[in-house]
């Protein structure tokens, strides 16, 4: 049975009910951040880190969850940050000169699936092109379809700037896939 | 060419993780977490409600058993009463002088002549074991009396009459000596 964020959150209040509580947690937000991750990580092995490394910091700081916003946005927030200073890890142990946005192009063609879309490898290398924050909204609204006001506040970013960036992600996006992807549908 | 990105399917190129693949990030975060500070079953404690007529009638009774406490601590007479007496103790010790010098004098008679100095520790002891017995015994009498120098003039009335036992009990021989040696103190007092 799958239990409200407010019942999530009073499980633990008991030591008891803590493992409980957790496991509740993960179960109903462990697809959605994982997907959310993975898009900005794009590593599998990185993102299961991060999801982990996420569900930790939840846990740890579950006390100052307060209950006037989501769990699930409280969440996104925790696990965009955690993978914001993966990648930020990765690109700082990375070896060669590499361009980081070439490398990212890379990681995502090893790691598409076989049986893939061309379209689909093409929409996220050409995410990969975009700047920090426009990847982030654009990947929360396109995908995740979250609303501007949660995006908002995972963000703090206003409700017309975010509008403005996902305007532009979009742009980009349709403009790279046009120059890239030859092939009509 | 335009492609409108809005009219693609919105799929991930990527392909979806095994499927024990949450299971086992669950278990890495709870052996992480929880699993460090494994919950310890806690004895739930009795939780007992709070009545405010109890509550009262508790605090009045703390408060009345403080201040009694108190009070009888610091009331001289009560402490008095419980104190062994000073000022008595000095006359209990004087009592068994008096009563118990008649059976002393018998015993120190019978002795008078071996002058055994192994024999005085044990008059001793039964000298202070009759006056703690009579001491026990006139303790109350003693506390009825109501003026202690009346009581001072009769223990030294009954101090003489012992005296005269003590010295009758003499021989003249030893009462000689007594003489002697009391002449010899005005003598001495003379020329001091």
């Amino acid at each position: 049975m799958k239990l409200k964020d407010e019942e999530i959150v009073n499980l633990f209040a008991k030591p008891q009910t803590v493992e409980k509580g957790l496991r509740a947690m993960m179960d109903a937000y462990q697809s959605r951040l994982y997907w959310h991750i993975r898009r900005l990580i794009v590593d599998h092995d990185g993102a299961q880190d991060v999801l982990q490394d996420t569900f930790i910091k939840a846990y740890q700081n579950i006390h100052q969850f307060k209950n006037d916003s989501k769990l699930y946005t409280w969440l996104y927030r925790i696990a965009t940050n955690e993978a914001l200073q993966a990648l930020n890890k990765m690109n700082r142990m990375k070896k060669t000169d590499e361009d980081a946005e070439y490398h990212m192009q890379n990681l995502v063609a090893d790691n598409a699936g076989q049986d893939a879309e061309e379209i689909q490898v093409f929409l996220q290398k050409a995410i990969q092109t975009l700047p920090e924050k426009q990847k982030l909204v654009f990947n929360m609204r396109y995908y995740d379809d979250l609303p501007y006001e949660e995006i908002s506040k995972i963000l703090d970013m206003s409700v017309g700037t975010l509008k403005t960036n996902y305007h532009y992600a979009k742009d980009k996006v349709e403009q790279y896939i046009k120059d890239n992807y030859s092939q009509e549908f | 060419m335009k492609i409108y990105i809005e009219k693609l399917n919105r799929k991930t190129p990527y392909p979806e993780p095994s499927e024990d693949f949450f299971t086992q990030m669950q278990a890495n975060v709870i052996s992480k977490t929880v699993g460090q500070n494994p919950v310890v079953a806690m004895k739930e404690t009795k939780i007992f409600s709070l009545n405010v007529k109890w509550m009262a009638a508790a605090a009045v009774i703390l408060i009345g058993g403080i201040t009694a406490f108190f009070s009888l601590n610091n009331n001289p007479e009560v402490s008095m009463a419980q104190q062994a007496p000073i000022v008595d103790s000095v006359y209990e010790i004087e009592h068994p002088i008096q009563k118990p010098s008649t059976d002393l004098l018998a015993e120190n008679v019978i002795s008078a002549e071996t002058q055994n100095e192994i024999s005085k520790p044990k008059i001793l002891k039964t000298n202070s074991a009759i006056a703690a017995s009579k001491s026990k015994n006139e303790v109350s009498s003693d506390r009825n009396m109501t003026d202690r120098q009346d009581y001072a003039v009769a223990t030294k009335n009954g101090s003489k009459m012992d005296v005269e036992k003590v010295l009758a009990a003499f021989t003249p021989d030893q009462l000689k000596d007594i003489d002697r040696n009391s002449e010899q103190d005005v003598y001495l007092d003379l020329y001091n």
